[in-house]
């Protein structure tokens, strides 16, 4: 498969949230490829082709991730920090989809230069609207820089 | 010729016979040389010349007998008038005249012998011989009479027995009377009765002798007495002074003589001086406190007490006080200073806030501090003299009373402190409060004081009053004089200036023979004749006297008692005036002097003398011609160049004149020469001529004179003495020792005292004179016996203050010896300045017992910073008796290092004039102990000017225990400090794990929850075609608990978070706020009619977002509670109380019961089920917390179904 055709990263190692999240995006017809990366080192692997990911290609980036900030094994903030932090993956949009409401989860993240900050509502209503106006804007309506 | 030898022959002849004989010669021989001759001229007849010679012959015979017939009947009339003029001078005389022969027996006396030795002339035989002449006198009478045998004429003194036994002195002049032969044939004695003459001599002689005693007496008091004497003349100049009064200004004898004394007035005595001169001048007497300059200019402190002697002699009396007014100004100054450590103590203390009680035995409150008033909530005055139990619980009094009994009889001591701890008492309000008392007990008199110390000192309270205890000895003095002058041993009379009678002792009742009654309110005049037996005109006495009483000081008169009988009185009267000087009352004293002036009179009286005796006896007739003299009469005639028949020297004559012929018994005294001639005149009218009976009386009067002045010298002498000693205001005694067989003194007995003693001692002169001192003052001390007797022995002067147990009172007495064996005193009642001085003392005592029971070192410095006061608190301080430490530099208890820099900072002090202030709050200050131990200390100073001496006084307490206490609590605070740091990391590492756990609640817990909600709405939405309808609802109430569950979990997250969020105030427009929270509340409710009433609300300070949530919480319970109102009502509003701005909102809603209001605010709590409100039972525990973060307040007031206010400040 094509390394282009991936344009969603959920990192998200909660399984019901994953079902949800992706049942939300296909009701919204987003129907771009989602990869779902169950823990922060399995999407770093994803992203940087350092582990037992099947995606090696450094060029071959998503259009935006969404990722959990708790996460086992290397946290949500710690692979924020390091996407952010290199030049390549830089650029990728990052949306943070969680359930924390915590100030200091809020403020770290946008200093390590998240682009957006969401909270999963119980309410799953709520949630599926939220999912889709996250795909319409990062995916459809936002333009990314050309590198 | 014959003319001439007649002539010859009166001229020789002096007897009428001789006349007649030598006429009838004359005319014998004249017939017989003429008649013969005749005869032969005229008759020439011899017959009738022979007849007529017969005729010549009878006519010379008739002749003859006709002469011899007139020489017989002259001779006769002669002798019968010669006898008259005898027996008329005989008996006349006062002076018995008796004849006896040669061997002394009677022959004649006249009546006056017989009355004299009071016989009648028929008791002759009774009165014969020398059976009456006293048996020691007879002897010499018989010598006398051969005496008299040889020198014609002598006197003797004997005496003779009267006829009613009493011996009587005789002096009688004796004559030798000689027949024609020249043989003495009898004697004539001219006897004088003189016993009257020698009583009244010895008489005399005695009251002499007695009054030289008393004036010598009364000398040596003043020469030996401590007072000074001083006369002075009208310019003020000294005349005489005594030996003290010179001692006492430091000037000889000599020097003093001629000093002006307003000269030796001190500046400060220079008014009060002129006016004690003015007083004494016009008033007669006057007493004053003034300061005199000495000769070496030392002040002298004395009392001067002035009198009017005469009218250019005054005499002063000093008594040198200058001891008595240091001794007064340095206790004034040493109260003082104490006053000065008090206000400094209580100044100090104050701060403190330790309240002072002073009770006494019955435990009423004499002394309350301020910080007692403070403390009881109750001010002193209405506390002084209460019980000190109403600042006692009830539950206690009877353990408080127990408890001060106890302390009361332990015994101990003055200033010995005992605690008691956890003791309860009460304010005035009745408020308990638990105290920490010291007590100490004191005996002041037979007082016994408790002093409470409630943890400080301040306040004295100032003793009883002097005022009162001044009145009382007044009240105590006024009654004994009272009972003094009822009892006084003179007439004492109290009149008005009108001449009522205002007072009238019982002397003078009993002299007057009035009742008191009976004379009160009359006149003065009744007891003063209009003339007195002198023919004095005391019609105008009364008057006179209220009109210049000085003149009347001293007066002796006549007065007349009720029964019409005279008595003659020596008066002194004292003008009473009012403050214009003007005469309101005469006081007068008077004693009966009757008998004395009757003695007097009766020296006057002379006795008369008959013609033959030796004294002179002339005889004038109406026409002041000399008629007779007897031979001594005859010595005075050539001094006044006089013979019979001339007229007698004018003197004579003006008694003798017409008019005086009527009197009899007239004496008159002729000074003649030299000689001095007392003459009765005795006028025999049918004879017309006067007889004058004379008497040298030169020698006599001489003496007389001599004596009257001596006499008078004398008694001005002793009158100005008891003047002194009667008017003087200290008491006076003198007293003899008493001494048992071994001539130890072992009593004394009182010889003479003055009214002032009388006044002082209370005790009459009468009640005193002559007793014993032991049975008027029994137990006396022997210790003081013992110093009188030294003084009565040695004669050395002894000066002492003392209190004597019988009559209660203190006395300053000077003892001195008039003359050995004796002492007096004078002495003065000093009980009030003692009192006054015991009160000070008592205050001292009380003041010195605070100042010892003080926590605090109390030490007082002179000026050369020598320790003049050590309180019991610094002994221990400083480990060193005052004994010791008094009069040591205070540099002893400092430490060498500090020791330049003290003394630079006292002098910086001294100069600055500051009185008080603290020591040792820029640095620290130590002392030193005595045992080389320094120590911490905390110091105050003050400065006060003592009697020109500046003195500081330091306070002092040993801050050791609280340094060190500070040090410990340095200490824990530095534990304190390092387990809050401990703490504060395991409370940061605590909270981070609660953050943890909030984190995963809010991560974790909602993940499950939206799975529930996730997965049942896929149902719903995807699978329902699937599903039952029952199936559908529960998967719909899954979504609803699930979503519960999810808001629960986030308010619980709200909340926690508050605690940990700082704060941001900033100032809010609440107005603002609130409308914003409405505006979007009212977005969701905008279906529903609210009625919304929002009052103007203040700005307030606050973190803006929480304050949000406050107003959106509150707000939202007010909307959720009145959703079933109709109308519902929200009223949000603000109010001002004690400058906080109270916020509401109100609202009609549902309430709740105020009984759960507790639970209003706790976390999940609900007061409405949850079907009949939503809700999570967070809002209003979040808004509590938030207002509790602001320092604010939150509360509430309901009722059910009537709506709720919750009210919350910030």
């Amino acid at each position: 498969m094509s390394n282009h055709s991936v344009e969603i990263l959920l990192v998200e190692d909660n399984p019901n949230d994953v079902e949800l999240t992706l049942h939300a995006l296909k009701k919204n017809n987003i129907s771009n490829r989602v990869h779902v990366a169950r823990d922060g080192a399995e999407a770093l692997d994803f992203l940087f082709g350092t582990g037992s990911s099947p995606v090696h290609n450094v060029d071959n980036v998503p259009k935006i991730i969404l990722l959990d900030l708790k996460l086992p094994k290397v946290d949500g903030l710690e692979v924020l920090k390091r996407v952010k932090g290199d030049p390549h993956t830089r650029l990728i949009p990052i949306v943070m989809l969680t359930s924390s409401r915590e100030e200091r989860d809020v403020i770290t993240s946008y200093n390590l230069g998240v682009n957006s900050y969401i909270v999963k509502p119980v309410d799953f209503q709520q949630f599926t609207e939220v999912v889709r106006e996250l795909g319409l804007y990062w995916l459809l309506l936002n333009q990314p820089p050309q590198v | 010729m014959k003319s001439t030898a007649i002539r010859s022959l009166l001229a020789a002849s002096r007897s009428s016979a001789v006349r007649i004989v030598a006429i009838y010669l004359a005319i014998s021989v004249a017939w017989i040389l003429i008649s013969d001759k005749l005869l032969h001229l005229l008759v020439r007849d011899p017959v009738t010349r022979e007849t007529v010679s017969i005729l010549k012959g009878w006519g010379f015979v008739m002749v003859t007998a006709l002469l011899l017939y007139e020489l017989i009947r002259r001779d006769m009339a002669a002798l019968h008038t010669s006898e008259e003029k005898y027996r008329t001078l005989v008996e006349a005389a006062d002076d018995a005249i008796l004849l006896t022969d040669l061997q002394g027996r009677r022959l004649f006396a006249n009546s006056a012998y017989y009355t004299g030795l009071g016989y009648a002339r028929s008791e002759d035989e009774t009165a014969s011989g020398f059976s009456i002449v006293h048996p020691d006198d007879a002897p010499a009478i018989q010598d006398k009479l051969r005496e008299l045998q040889e020198q014609g004429r002598l006197t003797t003194e004997y005496r003779v027995r009267h006829k009613h036994g009493q011996w009587l002195y005789r002096f009688a002049k004796s004559t030798l009377i000689h027949d024609a032969d020249q043989k003495p044939t009898a004697i004539l004695a001219i006897i004088r009765d003189v016993t009257e003459h020698k009583r009244m001599e010895s008489q005399r002689e005695a009251a002499l002798e007695a009054l030289r005693d008393s004036e010598a007496r009364f000398r040596s008091y003043i020469e030996y007495a401590p007072l000074g004497v001083l006369i002075t003349d009208q310019a003020h100049h000294c005349v005489e002074v005594n030996f003290a009064a010179a001692k006492m200004l430091g000037y000889t004898r000599a020097e003093i003589i001629n000093l002006s004394i307003p000269d030796t007035l001190a500046e400060e005595s220079l008014d009060t001086g002129r006016l004690h001169f003015q007083i004494l001048m016009q008033l007669g007497s006057a007493t004053s406190e003034l300061q005199l300059r000495c000769k070496d200019g030392t002040p002298l402190w004395v009392v001067a007490h002035a009198l009017r002697l005469t009218d250019d002699r005054f005499m002063t009396y000093l008594q040198d006080i200058t001891q008595r007014k240091q001794a007064e100004s340095h206790k004034e100054a040493a109260l003082e200073a104490l006053r000065h450590n008090e206000a400094r103590l209580s100044g100090i203390i104050s701060s403190t806030l330790d309240a002072i009680l002073s009770v006494d035995e019955d435990q009423r409150i004499l002394l309350f501090n301020t910080a007692a008033e403070q403390m009881f909530r109750c001010s002193a005055a209405d506390t002084i003299g209460q019980p000190l139990e109403r600042f006692i619980p009830e539950r206690h009094r009877a353990v408080h009373r127990w408890r001060l009994r106890q302390f009361g009889e332990s015994g101990v001591t003055t200033h010995s402190v005992q605690r008691w701890t956890a003791l309860s008492v009460m304010r005035a309000d009745g408020e308990e409060f638990p105290i920490e008392a010291a007590i100490s007990q004191l005996q002041i008199g037979d007082q016994k004081l408790f002093t409470l110390i409630l943890r400080d000192l301040t306040d004295q309270q100032r003793a009883k009053s002097q005022r009162e205890a001044a009145l009382e000895a007044l009240r105590e003095s006024e009654s004994r004089y009272r009972e003094l002058v009822q009892n006084a041993n003179s007439a004492i009379i109290r009149w008005k200036s009108d001449g009522r009678i205002l007072f009238f002792n019982e002397y003078a009742q009993a002299l007057f023979g009035y009742e008191a009654d009976e004379v009160i309110g009359q006149g003065v005049n009744i007891l003063v004749p209009e003339q007195d037996s002198t023919g004095g005109d005391l019609t105008a006495l009364v008057q006179d006297i209220v009109e210049h009483p000085e003149r009347f000081v001293n007066n002796v008169n006549e007065n007349v008692c009720r029964d019409g009988r005279r008595v003659w009185m020596a008066w002194t009267n004292r003008p009473l005036r009012d403050e214009n000087g003007q005469v309101t009352e005469i006081l007068a004293v008077g004693i009966d002097i009757t008998e004395r002036k009757r003695a007097e009179d009766a020296l006057q009286s002379l006795a008369k003398f008959p013609a033959e005796n030796p004294n002179p006896v002339l005889r004038i007739d109406r026409d002041g011609r000399l008629l007779y003299t007897n031979e001594a009469g005859q010595v005075l005639l050539p001094d006044w160049q006089l013979a019979e028949g001339q007229a007698a020297p004018a003197v004579l004559q003006a008694v003798v004149g017409k008019t005086l012929l009527e009197q009899t018994g007239q004496i008159i005294d002729t000074e003649h020469q030299h000689r001095i001639i007392s003459f009765v005149v005795a006028p025999v009218v049918e004879a017309g001529y006067t007889n004058l009976y004379g008497r040298d009386i030169t020698a006599q009067k001489r003496t007389e004179l001599q004596e009257k002045a001596a006499l008078e010298a004398l008694r001005e002498s002793e009158a100005q003495y008891r003047a002194l000693f009667d008017n003087m205001t200290e008491g006076f005694f003198q007293a003899e020792l008493i001494e048992d067989d071994a001539g130890q003194a072992v009593d004394f007995r009182f010889l003479d005292v003055n009214p002032a003693h009388a006044r002082i001692i209370g005790l009459p002169p009468e009640a005193v004179l002559g007793k014993p001192a032991s049975e008027l003052f029994p137990g006396l001390e022997e210790s003081w016996l013992e110093a009188v007797a030294q003084v009565a022995r040695t004669g050395k002067p002894l000066v002492v203050e003392g209190y004597v147990q019988v009559t209660g009172r203190y006395y300053a007495n000077s003892y001195f010896s008039p003359r050995p064996g004796q002492f007096a005193s004078i002495f003065s009642d000093i009980t009030e300045r003692k009192r006054a001085e015991e009160v000070s003392l008592a205050s001292e005592a009380r003041l010195a017992a605070v100042i010892d029971s003080a926590m605090d070192a109390i030490i007082t410095l002179d000026s050369q910073q020598r320790m003049i006061m050590f309180n019991a608190a610094a002994e221990k301080m400083f480990r060193c008796l005052a004994a010791e430490a008094l009069g040591q530099s205070i540099d002893h208890f400092i430490p060498e290092r500090f020791r330049s820099a003290h003394q630079g900072h006292i002098r910086y002090f001294d100069k600055t004039g500051i009185t008080t202030r603290s020591m040792g709050q820029l640095r620290p200050i130590f002392g030193l102990r005595a045992d080389g131990e320094e120590f911490p200390i905390e110091a105050s100073i003050s400065q006060i000017v003592v009697g020109g001496q500046k003195l500081f006084t330091v306070i002092l307490r040993d801050i050791t225990a609280r340094k060190q206490a500070e040090e410990e609590i340095r200490q824990l605070n530095a534990e304190l400090e390092q387990r809050v740091i401990d703490r504060t990391a395991q409370l940061a590492a605590a909270n981070q794990e609660l953050e943890a756990f909030a984190y995963s609640i809010s991560h974790d817990l909602r993940a499950p929850l939206r799975a529930m909600d996730g997965f049942s709405r896929i149902l719903l939405e995807e699978h329902a075609p699937h599903l039952e309808q029952e199936a559908q609802r529960y998967l719909q109430m899954v979504r609803t608990n699930a979503q519960h569950m999810a808001r629960l979990i986030d308010d619980l997250l709200t909340f926690s978070r508050l605690g940990r969020q700082p704060l941001t105030r900033q100032w809010i427009d609440v107005n603002q706020l609130v409308q914003q929270v409405l505006d979007e509340l009212r977005r969701e409710e905008a279906d529903r009619p609210i009625e919304l009433i929002v009052a103007d609300l203040p700005a307030c300070q606050a973190d803006p977002a929480l304050l949000k949530q406050v107003w959106i919480n509150l707000l939202l319970n007010a909307f959720k509670y009145t959703r079933r109102c109709e109308p519902a009502r929200i009223e949000i509003g603000s109010r001002q109380t004690d400058g906080q701005s109270i916020y509401f909102v109100q609202d009609n809603g549902a309430g709740f019961d105020m009984q759960y209001v507790d639970k209003l605010f706790g976390v999940f709590q609900r007061l409405h089920r949850a079907e009949d409100y939503e809700g999570t039972g967070v809002g209003l525990a979040i808004v509590k917390r938030i207002i509790e973060r602001h320092a604010g307040r939150i509360w509430a007031e309901a009722v059910v179904d009537q709506g709720a206010t919750f009210y919350f400040t910030l």
